[in-house]
């Protein structure tokens, strides 16, 4: 019996448990204080922490040889485009209120919002793509190279997090140093693979 | 107990706490009554917020805003003390176990009659008023506050600041076994504050000692605080130790952390942006719709301070 079946229901039932706690901090009696601010942060935070979690996918699974993990790479991408689209709508009507103009200004005197904005636009097309049957549709070479997009969005993703933060540095921090250990492991497995070509990871890597 | 506990029959006046009761509150209580989880409801409560000592003071209405208060449960959980943690809503349970006394305050430096008091000395020393005056945090989001406090004039009057006297120098206890956050380099400790001279005599500027007509709650800057309502939150130095007048301009610790983004006047300013966001608009909290910020938050009549001084360059 397969183990994705049941690996992928998992993965759907936990990952809109942050957007429950958000509700729930919102409604409960000395919850936030500043919902639509505190909301847009924990947004923001959680698509971070999906959009690590989906490049982790590939590194964990060659490391430990777990197939079976495979799946979640996508489902993770899909969450984090989900709770991204979330930060940016509550940023757009109800943080600025819809007001376009402010808005604009905004996007224009503050690199942050620009960089968030250009983050958000990357990941579009990546979730549109994400289906198996699309990238068939696109081939493989072709769908890898657009996906390959998810590491600078994630840079950018860091980087909008750290331009927000005040003085305490710590939390952007962690996310960049994890990012910077995916990366690393990602250029480690490429070297291993081109020092000994190996057949069978050749074929799942096409598959 | 340094305050005066001999209950609330000595009160003047006081604002009634239903006032102060959170909407959410009220919606809450109702809907885990109804679940018969009272126990957990309570349990999920943010921390109790008063020390429960009274104070005795006058409002003083010309001086206040008409404007309503914020939540009392709001004002105490959400609140920026990064002695304690960088996190707006646990500062209240970091400092829930922080000595407020005994305590001393040492007014020094240039002055010709330099003393430390304790906090009820000062209380005793000068007539305590609540002012309610309107907060604007320079992260963008503001309170109206029932302050209790004295005006800063009164001591630095006592103290009679010498001619050479042009800065007054604001420092917070250090103490890192108390206050955890002061272990981490996030900014330059003890978190150092200061005004020009006429600016701390202005009669808006006050002392707080308390707050929704009981003593500072320690989140909020127990036992005695700083309150400049025309300049952006963070000039309203916490936990003071020390008043120093001085002849030079004092180094800020916000100042010292990030010279580009914070200086040394403050003065909330639609028309000066944060470097990485706009100032022009506030969410009040409680509020849906983030509202229009006013220059010196309002209070155009500190405006007579900064005659002929570029807003912009002196941020």
């Amino acid at each position: 019996v397969s183990l994705r079946d049941p690996l992928k229901f998992l993965f759907r039932l936990l990952a809109p448990l942050p957007l429950a706690w958000m509700a729930w901090q919102t409604l409960r009696a000395g919850g936030w204080a500043d919902p639509i601010a505190q909301g847009l942060r924990a947004l923001g935070l959680w698509a971070l922490i999906f959009l690590l979690l989906c490049l982790a996918v590939t590194p964990v699974r060659e490391l430990c040889n777990w197939q079976v993990i495979h799946p979640l790479r996508r489902l993770a991408g899909l969450a984090a485009f989900g709770y991204a689209t979330a930060h940016l709508a509550v940023y757009l009507l109800l943080d600025q209120g819809g007001d376009w103009q402010a808005i604009g200004r905004d996007i224009l005197r503050h690199r942050r919002i620009a960089v968030g904005l250009f983050t958000w636009a990357i990941l579009l097309p990546l979730a549109l793509t994400s289906h198996q049957r699309v990238k068939q549709w696109l081939g493989v070479k072709r769908w890898q190279a657009l996906h390959s997009l998810t590491y600078p969005a994630a840079i950018l993703a860091v980087l909008h997090y750290t331009w927000l933060v005040k003085a305490d540095q710590l939390r952007p921090l962690i996310s960049a140093l994890i990012l910077g250990i995916l990366l690393g492991s990602r250029v480690l497995l490429r070297l291993r693979e081109t020092r000994r070509p190996d057949p069978l990871s050749q074929n799942r890597r096409s598959s | 107990m340094q305050y005066d506990t001999a209950a609330a029959d000595m009160r003047d006046e006081i604002t009634p706490k239903e006032l102060y009761l959170n909407r959410r509150q009220i919606m809450a209580a109702g809907g885990t009554a109804l679940l018969g989880a009272t126990a957990l409801g309570q349990m999920l409560n943010a921390v109790p917020a008063q020390a429960g000592q009274a104070l005795n003071f006058t409002r003083n209405q010309a001086l206040s805003t008409d404007e309503k208060p914020t939540d009392l449960d709001e004002a105490t959980n959400y609140c920026n003390f990064y002695e304690f943690t960088t996190d707006k809503d646990t500062v209240g349970q970091r400092a829930k176990a922080f000595r407020i006394e005994p305590w001393q305050v040492a007014v020094s430096g240039l002055v010709q009659h330099p003393a430390t008091f304790s906090v009820p000395e000062l209380i005793s020393a000068f007539p305590l008023e609540e002012r309610i005056y309107r907060m604007r945090c320079v992260e963008g989001w503001s309170m109206v506050l029932p302050w209790i406090g004295f005006p800063l004039a009164s001591l630095l009057k006592k103290a009679q600041p010498t001619q050479q006297a042009k800065f007054v120098e604001f420092i917070t206890l250090h103490d890192p076994a108390q206050m955890p956050g002061q272990k981490r380099g996030v900014l330059p400790w003890p978190y150092v504050e200061g005004l020009r001279l006429d600016e701390a005599m202005h009669p808006l500027t006050i002392l707080a000692v308390g707050m929704y007509g009981e003593a500072l709650p320690r989140q909020n800057g127990a036992p005695i605080r700083l309150v400049v309502p025309w300049k952006y939150g963070f000039k309203s130095i916490k936990s003071i130790v020390t008043i120093r007048l001085t002849e030079t301009m004092p180094r800020t610790s916000w100042a010292n952390a990030n010279a580009q983004e914070y200086g040394f006047y403050a003065n909330v300013n639609p028309a000066v942006d944060h470097p990485r966001w706009s100032q022009a608009r506030e969410r009040r909290i409680g509020e849906f719709s983030k509202r229009k910020t006013l220059l010196f938050n309002g209070y155009s009549e500190v405006s007579s301070l900064y005659r002929g001084m570029d807003l912009v360059k002196n941020f």
